[in-house]
């Protein structure tokens, strides 16, 4: 499928809309959003053009900590119940789709050894262009998705493919190139 | 790492802002986990919906994490629900209970995290101990008991019982024993996260 370019939303929608996205630090032409969205942190989150949020079944969360750039390309649909959570990279690339109630975060915020108070370091993540992430799918942090690439409904993305993760959603079998 | 205790009055003087979330929080645990057992400053910073027909009973200190879906409490008739201290329950958390659910101290539970007791094989108990960090969307099947200090990883389906210090991850969860066990004893309780020092002004 070819993405147009012009954009199908009405100017007053966008107006809306890009009221509704006032905590952006950037917003592209044409935004739609249809429900609740909730931007919040005093990183910078930056918008494409021709975005479009659908918060109707569940709001969607964009995140960026103090210091974080959470960076979403055109033409990207954001899927209900979304939450993408950075605290310092998170980059998804044009023609982007995310399924409903997907979770992109790029900080495990606990320590899974020691004390779990500790929030351990950020690796960035990365969704290249034209990729189609599934319903329910989890991006951990490290995780980067290949251009064109499908990520399977509940499927699990992490940094590296561990031993103890085959069955997790299974990182490699989820995704295949496009 | 132990913070010094704060009065109320230094509370409000160093973190005004705090001092009124938390406030907020302890007001809107009373209002909406009224009908529940709770222990001394328990807080909800999010919404939370209670159907109980039981018991429900919350230790002192635990809390309900802020977010845009509110987390969900059922008990069913004659059926308990326990919650340890210090345990926290992230937002659009999910608990069914017909029999008995008990969930140990210093426990974490992240978004969309699903416990049910009733399954196939009718009501089975479902026992989380001490320590546990059940991640993103993991959903704990009737009659799994998981170990003090285990981790499940985001997404995992939980069909088998975890032994303590393990990690868990998969459908269905497979776990591995981690190489650091059980989390070394802390100077005291973790708190919910907006900081660590209330226990002196709360």
């Amino acid at each position: 499928m070819t993405p147009s370019t012009t954009s199908m939303v009405h100017p007053l929608e966008a107006l809306w809309s890009r009221l509704r996205l006032w905590r952006c630090a950037e917003v592209g032409r044409a935004p739609s959003v249809v429900g609740r969205v909730w931007v919040h942190g005093s990183g910078s989150v930056r918008l494409g053009h021709r975005i479009r949020v659908e918060g109707g079944l569940a709001p969607v969360e964009l995140h960026a900590g103090p210091g974080a750039e959470l960076v979403i390309g055109d033409d990207v649909v954001i899927g209900a119940g979304s939450t993408i959570e950075a605290l310092r990279s998170v980059t998804i690339g044009d023609r982007c789709r995310l399924g409903g109630f997907t979770r992109i975060m790029d900080n495990h915020f606990h320590s899974v050894r020691g004390d779990r108070r500790e929030r351990p370091a950020s690796l960035p993540v990365v969704v290249e262009e034209d990729a189609s992430i599934g319903w329910r799918a989890i991006l951990l942090p490290g995780a980067r998705v290949a251009r064109g690439a499908v990520v399977a409904s509940g499927g699990i993305v992490r940094a590296s493919p561990l031993a103890i993760g085959a069955g997790a959603g299974a990182p490699a079998a989820g995704t295949r190139g496009g | 790492m132990a913070e010094p205790e704060l009065t109320l009055f230094q509370h409000v003087r160093t973190r005004p802002l705090e001092t009124v979330t938390r406030l907020l929080a302890l007001l809107r645990a009373r209002l909406m986990l009224r009908s529940c057992l709770r222990g001394r400053r328990v807080y909800a910073f999010g919404r939370v919906l209670v159907e109980n027909h039981g018991t429900i009973r919350l230790g002192d200190r635990s809390y309900f994490v802020a977010g845009l879906l509110p987390a969900e409490l059922r008990c069913g008739p004659g059926a308990t629900l326990e919650v340890g201290e210090d345990s926290g329950l992230g937002q659009g958390v999910s608990i069914e209970v017909h029999g008995a659910v008990r969930i140990g101290r210093r426990t974490m539970l992240a978004s969309l995290v699903r416990i049910c007791d009733r399954g196939r094989d009718g009501v089975v108990p479902v026992t989380i101990g001490d320590d546990v960090w059940l991640a993103h969307g993991v959903i704990v099947e009737p009659g799994v008991s998981i170990g003090d200090g285990s981790v499940v990883s985001a997404g995992s389906v939980v069909t088998r019982d975890v032994p303590a210090g393990h990690l868990a991850a998969g459908n269905p969860a497979r776990s591995v024993r981690l190489s650091l066990a059980v989390p070394a004893p802390r100077g005291g309780p973790a708190g919910p996260p907006a900081g660590g020092v209330l226990r002196g002004a709360f």
